[in-house]
């Protein structure tokens, strides 16, 4: 194989490092990850870099296009839309990394105590796995959203309720094929805990995969709470989030007359997907030994 | 991979470019804000009932001579009126909005009135001003001296669509009908308590109800155990059911029978011609109807998911008639193809105050907050001037107190006020609601901050309507609730004040315990004459204004748009009744 | 084959059932009910008619002896009456599933064939500037959610370019026919398809990609074939395979519907009747259409194993 003869050339370098390396050399992820670091930097700052507060309203200054004054205009109650769509990247990220760490601590939880007892355990578990899959996940969000009413801690909630099933499976795929290797056989002969032998020594030897996975994921948190948002399911207003800023376009003369209202986070949720999946690809090529960068 | 990122960011740029370039000439059209507040399902009907006795002399087979030749509609009239009345269609998205579906179940709140009175008839209806009440299947009616007894006579020669002869005989059956447990009747008009042997016959005890007697075959009368001078203005949404095809059917099967969507029989202008799920229902004329048949040959109400699909369809000219929000309504004024209608709502937005709650229950922080909105700029740039800023829960001006306070925007007199009262900055108070539309979610996030600017958090916390109504009504776990109610002329809305059987400790909802609040509503509703019933109400309005039990915030208005096609068309945003818009006289040019 | 069949099929009755008590339980812990439904507060409402709506409705009876009596009536066929409307659950699903399936259908139809052929384009011109472009416009059509797409096809295609209805199924007042109908999907079909397009474009390439690195393809080459053969013939079989998987799995769709799609365009589908039903609290008919998802998830899954097995003989199922 070509592999070989490339990497027997190198230095003997740690997993992190070539993992590093190789994410590096993968140009769309990286420009991924400056789009997003600025996308990201807006966000956190956006108290810095703001004109005016986002819930600042002036009822006189309503539906104005841009201006120098209002660089992206102004929403319905005269709002300044710039201020609130980088106030509402920071929402919709939170949102995005908190729903992805919910749904990667139930999945990797579920599919590590799955894959590594077996036997009822198992049975149990992928027994509600497979009754959670076999909703359609809109379907469940959108139950699941009436149910709680919205709400910002909600809409974290569901999304992370609703996404963790790919990610048990994945686990627990590796924890089968992990817990008949010689290092856990060692770590068993040794003394060592269950518990220990599944944090400790399985897990970290299983996250490749799930780390490329959890990039996807957040993607889609971001996705969803959109889509819940113009659904009218999600964040309560005054909030703001990309997705609260573009329900105003079901109406048919903001769709048509005023684009600034719903173009700009628009755009941005597009691009901020665009830039998680791209940094995902990266993750997952860099991460897997067998392909070729 | 080498040109990938480079190809990225061409095109991210292009498709910002691609972005911005459509409609940039667009003129910077004001906000959009539909006046729609009622977005839940709208009551419907009362069946009434009579019984039809031998009929007055079979008319001509013609449709029997109108009592009034129809005149020409004062409502505003179609800029082309066109003088052909050979037929056609007329197609619109009638009430219920077009996020409703057409139906014609008159005892069901799943309709609009609008589309109801076409095919059912109730014994009176609305004008359409609605100022007061004009006949339909009843010509007169006359209370005794103290109002306990109601006489009605119906009008002679009407016919249900089959041709059959309508009598008292129909009025009995429909109310018996409409009581009856099993058929379960969603839409009661306050009738049930006070008429006698009702509670009798829902009860089991009695075959039939005792205080609906019929004297002749055209005039049946109610007797009632306490005086009610307002009844008929609460029977504008009982239409009529026919006894001759219903009397065997039986009423638990008959509620959710296809019956009244395929093939029923009404006495309205129009009958139902075909039904097609979600997409349409099409009327054709009834010969029979009493005020001449209608000149349209069909009239279709067209199922639409929402506003903005209605709007697209009545400008591609798919539709003729929708109603429209104020914006789209403002853009159509000046376009000459198209006629726009608006009418007030009759629905007060207001903010209900839970005086279960200690921290509300000091005048001055309610009064502070009435100061504190700056309701007549939320009315100028939200609803675009669309609505008008109340002195008190009744839509009515002409109940309004001349002396009444209009509680001006004055942030620092509420800021005063709140201080007086010792209000705690720190508190947070949250607002039930169940509006979802867009203007009013801007509304309340302007509320928000005017609030927020002397002081005082609130957060709106935005509900379906089944879940508002699971828990509001219980009077329990809500400061403060932005709503609305209906209120008609001679309905006097008297639930939100004084009703007490319907919270968990036997209050009215907001726990209003002002005794000259039930003392004037009850004297109203007594009162015989207009006069009477209308100095009452202004002391009702002045009380409510004068302790700010509650914060009316605004009327909005309601906007159609017609085609101008459409002859004679009239339309009135309707809510909860039926009124006269003459829809055997509309017309449609080619 | 027909044990691991037999096995599958067990394992999806409790999780059907699984599914139905779940529903069942957590609509029931929402607040509110149909009878509030009915009753509009802007009319002034009051508890005594939500009662006499509960009554009627059956409302009043404990969960569990509702459960019974749904699941009873549920395996005679009954999926009962709509609490909103009393129309019979099971042909208003028909009829919107009728809808959805032709919207989703012509998306995914559209999505496979032109999704797969541009994947193969692709792949085999890989690093060419079509490449890029292509895959570029892969990437953008998998990151646009479908309201996204949904409101910028409707704002150009149909109102600033008005070559398609806004909305609706069918030209009022015309007789229904199946060019009308096909006129009012074609819009927000198109727009639906872009996301299958996209996925099952970069499926096939990676897949084709990978299928080319084999040492048979090799073989075949040095045997002499032509390119056109070698991919056609030898390649693209192999490489479909996990391009099929996914169509399979997107099959659930078909059935499900696109809310967002239906909503932005007034479709009568699934989807737009699903939030419908939560929103009125509509319970049988809530009821109805997970169990018939579900279903319809549990098989397609089954099926595509099997599909799968049998085409690719190095899979065993035991």
């Amino acid at each position: 194989m070509q592999t070989t003869s490339v990497t027997t050339m190198r230095p003997i370098e740690s997993p992190m490092r070539r993992a590093l390396r190789r994410f590096r050399r993968h140009r769309l992820a990286m420009f991924s990850v400056g789009v997003l670091l600025v996308i990201i930097v807006l966000a956190v700052g956006a108290d810095f870099l703001q004109g005016y507060p986002p819930d600042k309203m002036s009822l006189g200054n309503a539906s104005k296009p841009p201006s120098a004054e209002h660089w992206l205009g102004t929403d319905r109650i005269g709002r300044d839309m710039w201020s609130r769509l980088i106030h509402g990247g920071q929402v919709s990220l939170l949102i995005g990394l908190a729903a992805t760490l919910i749904s990667l601590s139930v999945g990797i939880v579920f599919g590590a105590l799955s894959g590594f007892y077996g036997g009822w355990v198992d049975m149990v578990l992928q027994r509600l796995t497979d009754i959670v899959m076999a909703f359609p996940s809109i379907v469940l969000m959108m139950t699941l959203a009436v149910f709680t009413g919205p709400g910002l801690i909600n809409v974290i909630v569901i999304i992370g309720a609703v996404s963790w099933t790919g990610v048990t499976r994945l686990v627990r795929a590796e924890f089968l094929a992990a817990k008949e290797r010689v290092y856990v056989e060692a770590a068993r002969c040794i003394g060592v805990d269950n518990l220990s032998i599944i944090f400790k020594h399985i897990l970290p030897n299983t996250l490749a995969p799930v780390v490329a996975q959890a990039a996807f994921s957040v993607g889609l948190a971001i996705l969803t709470e959109a889509g819940l948002s113009f659904l009218g399911l999600g964040v309560p207003l005054p909030t703001s989030t990309w997705g609260n800023m573009l329900e105003p376009a079901r109406e048919l003369q903001v769709l048509s007359n005023m684009p600034w209202m719903w173009m700009p986070p628009a755009l941005l949720i597009v691009l901020t997907v665009l830039c998680v999946n791209f940094i995902g690809d990266g993750l997952r090529d860099a991460l897997d030994p067998r392909t070729l960068l | 991979m080498k040109y990938l990122h480079v190809l990225l960011a061409v095109l991210v740029v292009v498709l910002v470019v691609a972005a911005c370039t459509p409609a940039p000439t667009a003129t910077p059209v004001p906000p959009t804000a539909a006046p729609k507040s009622t977005e839940a399902p709208k009551p419907t009907a009362v069946p009434a009932t009579a019984a039809p006795v031998a009929t007055a002399a079979p008319a001509a087979t013609k449709a029997p001579e109108p009592t009034k030749a129809p005149e020409p509609t004062k409502a505003p009239a179609p800029t082309a009126a066109p003088a052909a009345s050979a037929g056609g269609t007329l197609i619109g998205a009638f009430d219920v909005g077009p996020a409703g579906h057409p139906q014609s179940r008159p005892y069901d709140q799943t309709a609009g009135q609008t589309w109801l009175m076409k095919i059912w008839s109730p014994l009176l209806s609305f004008n359409d001003q609605f100022t007061g009440l004009v006949p339909q299947l009843a010509l007169e009616w006359k209370p005794n001296a103290d109002a306990t007894k109601w006489t009605f006579k119906l009008r002679p020669n009407v016919k249900w669509h089959d041709g059959s002869a309508f009598t008292a005989d129909d009025v009995k059956f429909t109310f018996e009908l409409a009581y009856n447990p099993n058929f379960g009747w969603r839409n009661e008009p306050g009738l049930k308590g006070n008429l006698v042997g009702a509670q009798d016959y829902i009860d089991g005890k009695a075959k039939e109800i005792t205080g609906i007697k019929i004297t002749d075959p055209l005039t049946i009368e109610f007797s009632l155990m306490r005086s009610d001078a307002k009844l008929p203005y609460n029977l504008t949404i009982a239409y009529m059911l026919p006894k001759a095809v219903l009397k065997d059917q039986d009423p638990a099967k008959l509620a959710k029978s296809d019956w009244f969507l395929a093939s029923p029989v009404g006495t309205g202008p129009f009958k139902i011609f075909k039904y097609v799920k979600d997409q349409y229902m099409d009327l054709v004329p009834n010969e029979y109807y009493w005020n001449g048949k209608p000149k349209l040959d069909h009239l279709i109400n067209r199922y639409l998911a929402d506003e903005t699909a209605a709007s697209i369809a009545l400008e591609k000219g798919e539709i003729q008639f929708t109603y429209v929000a104020n914006d789209v309504a403002a853009r159509l004024k000046t376009n000459k193809a198209f006629t726009t209608f608006e009418t007030p709502s009759y629905v007060p937005n207001y903010l209900a105050f839970n005086l279960r709650d200690k921290r509300l229950q000091d005048v001055r922080v309610r009064q502070a907050f009435w100061y504190a909105i700056d309701r007549a700029s939320i009315v100028k740039e939200i609803f675009l001037g669309a609505a008008y800023v109340p002195v008190c829960g009744l839509p009515d001006k002409n109940m309004w107190p001349a002396d009444a306070n209009k509680y001006d925007y004055n942030p620092a007199k509420a800021q005063q006020l709140l201080k007086e009262a010792n209000w705690n900055a720190n508190d947070t108070l949250e607002i039930w609601t169940y509006y979802t539309a867009q203007n009013q979610k801007d509304a309340m996030q302007a509320v928000q901050q005017f609030l927020a600017q002397v002081g005082v958090k609130v957060t709106f916390k935005i509900m379906d309507t089944p879940a508002y109504n699971a828990q509001f009504y219980t009077g329990e776990g809500w400061p403060i609730s932005y709503r609305g109610i209906t209120i008609l002329y001679g309905q006097s809305g008297r639930q939100p004040w004084w009703a007490s059987d319907q919270t968990k400790d036997k209050k009215a909802w907001g726990a209003i315990e002002d005794p000259k609040v039930p003392e004037y509503i009850l004297a109203a509703e007594s009162a015989l004459t207009d006069a009477d019933y209308i100095k009452n109400m202004k002391l009702l309005c002045g009380v409510m204004n004068q302790n700010a039990y509650e914060i009316p915030l605004w009327v909005a208005n309601r906007y159609g748009a017609v085609s101008v096609k459409a002859g004679n068309f009239l339309w009135v945003s309707s809510g909860s009744s039926s009124y006269e818009d003459k829809a055997q006289t509309w017309t449609i040019a080619p | 084959m027909t044990q691991y069949i037999l096995r599958r099929l067990l394992v999806i009755v409790p999780v059907l059932l699984g599914v139905t008590i779940v529903v069942f339980i957590l609509i029931n812990l929402i607040p509110g009910d149909p009878a509030a439904f009915y009753v509009s507060p802007d009319l002034g409402s009051n508890p005594a008619q939500m009662e006499i709506v509960r009554e009627r409705l059956g409302l009043n009876q404990p969960l569990p002896v509702r459960y019974v009596k749904w699941l009873a009536q549920t395996l005679t066929g009954d999926f009962g009456y709509r609490t909103k409307n009393g129309d019979p659950v099971g042909p208003v699903i028909w009829l919107r599933l009728q809808n959805t399936m032709l919207l989703a259908g012509i998306a995914l139809f559209i999505g496979a064939s032109i999704g797969i052929t541009l994947g193969v384009f692709t792949a085999v011109r890989q690093y060419s500037v079509w490449d890029y472009a292509l895959t570029a416009f892969s990437f953008l059509g998998i990151a646009m959610p479908a309201f996204v797409v949904g409101i910028f096809g409707l704002y150009v295609f149909a109102l600033k370019i008005p070559l398609f209805p806004a909305g609706g199924i069918s030209t009022i007042g015309k007789e229904t026919s199946i060019l009308d109908t096909l006129y009012h999907a074609i819009l927000p079909a198109a727009l639906l398809s872009l996301n299958y397009l996209a996925s099952f474009m970069r499926y096939t390439r990676f897949s084709l990609l990978e299928v080319l690195k084999q040492d048979y393809v090799s073989n075949a080459r040095a045997k002499g074939l032509r390119e056109n053969r070698v991919i056609n013939v030898h390649a693209l079989r192999n490489a479909l395979l996990p391009v099929i998987t996914a169509i399979g799995l997107s099959l659930p769709s078909l059935v499900v519907g696109a809310v967002f799609m239906e909503t932005i365009f007034s479709w009568p589908g699934m989807g737009t009747l699903y939030l419908d039903a939560v929103m009125s609290r509509d319970y049988p008919l809530i009821m109805g259409m997970n169990l018939i998802s579900a279903s319809v998830i549990l098989l397609t899954n089954l099926l595509t194993d099997i599909t799968y097995a049998y085409v690719d003989p190095r899979i065993r199922y035991s």
